[in-house]
């Protein structure tokens, strides 16, 4: 018989999803910034990447925060 | 212009030393002696924070953790042995889980894993704390002393802490630096990924700790899988004043961790 997960597993495993995608948006813009030979273009690109990881970390430590509670 | 000072000592596997708030790289003066006798320590001043320069603070663990990944990369470093103290404790569990690969085995010092499940200080500390980054950088060294060190320390050891608030007023840092920082150390949250942690792990923590206390060593050391726990009963929360032999027993668990 399948085993239903509970639901604060099925919570975690959606934080746990969304820090990935944001990890991968982050290596994704940093990948572009790389690329790019001018300023301000580049600086631009890496600090929307440090911006999309802060924001985010903010928001998955609140949820974290919340699953723990 | 982010630009981040870091420093090496010695030869032979890396460690990585990240220290704790508003500290300088040069904090560490006691341990890297000891530790650079059979490894390459690779000591670094937080952004914001001594001869480190940022246009940005960075206000999370993990921006200050992706700071310690990019000190390895100027440093030519793939793999290091990390020892994190108080905030660099936190660091260095952001590390671990970021960018695992890149962490040989982990020493947390007088640190906390965060969330709700975290042990407070007293609010006689917290308001300390919050307190702090309106003093000169002289009168919060000197106001500290009753919180960071244990009272057996205070008693028998007023030298040693002279000489550690000599050092640190060597490198004052800018309250907006300690300001993001605080707001780091609030928001870290790695309870519930202890168990993620795959690095060999030692915590290490004063009895006496009454900024961060101990019952948050027991969390981290239940949390991470195979971790070991040693506490220095007398100590408080700078523990490497107190009971410098300590360095000895770290450098031993990082050539063992190889």
């Amino acid at each position: 018989m399948p085993t239903i997960p509970r639901i604060d597993e099925l919570l975690e495993a959606i934080v746990n999803g969304y820090e990935d995608v944001i990890r991968r948006s982050c290596e994704l813009q940093r990948t572009l910034a790389r690329g790019v030979p001018f300023d301000p273009v580049r600086s631009l690109l890496n600090t929307t990447a440090d911006l999309t990881r802060d924001i985010a970390a903010v928001q998955l430590s609140g949820a974290r925060w919340l699953l723990d509670s | 212009m982010t630009s981040l000072h870091w420093e090496s000592t010695g030869t032979g596997d890396t460690v990585l030393m990240i220290t704790g708030l508003g500290l300088s790289g040069g904090a560490w003066w006691r341990t890297v002696p000891v530790l650079s006798q059979s490894l390459r320590v690779i000591t670094f001043d937080n952004r914001g924070v001594g001869r480190s320069r940022a246009r940005l603070h960075s206000y999370t663990t993990e921006a200050m953790a992706d700071d310690a990944a990019t000190v390895l990369d100027a440093a030519g470093v793939e793999r290091a042995h990390v020892y994190g103290f108080s905030l660099g404790g936190m660091v260095a569990q952001q590390l671990a889980l970021r960018h695992a690969e890149r962490v040989r085995s982990i020493v947390l010092g007088a640190t906390h894993a965060g969330g709700p499940r975290a042990v407070r200080p007293s609010d006689e500390v917290i308001a300390f704390f919050r307190r702090r980054a309106r003093l000169s950088a002289k009168d919060a060294a000197q106001a500290s002393v009753p919180f960071n060190y244990g009272p057996r320390c205070r008693r028998e050891h007023r030298g040693r802490i002279a000489e550690d608030i000599r050092r640190r007023l060597e490198h004052p840092f800018p309250e907006q630096a300690y300001r993001a920082q605080m707001v780091a150390a609030a928001l870290h949250n790695c309870h519930r990924r202890l168990k993620r942690i795959e690095a060999p792990t030692l915590v290490v923590h004063g009895g006496e700790d009454r900024v961060v206390p101990l019952a948050n060593a027991e969390i981290l050391a239940e949390g991470i899988p195979g971790a070991r726990l040693r506490i220095l009963e007398a100590a408080g929360h700078l523990y490497p004043t107190e009971e410098p032999d300590i360095d000895d027993e770290i450098a031993r668990f990082f050539l063992e961790a190889r």
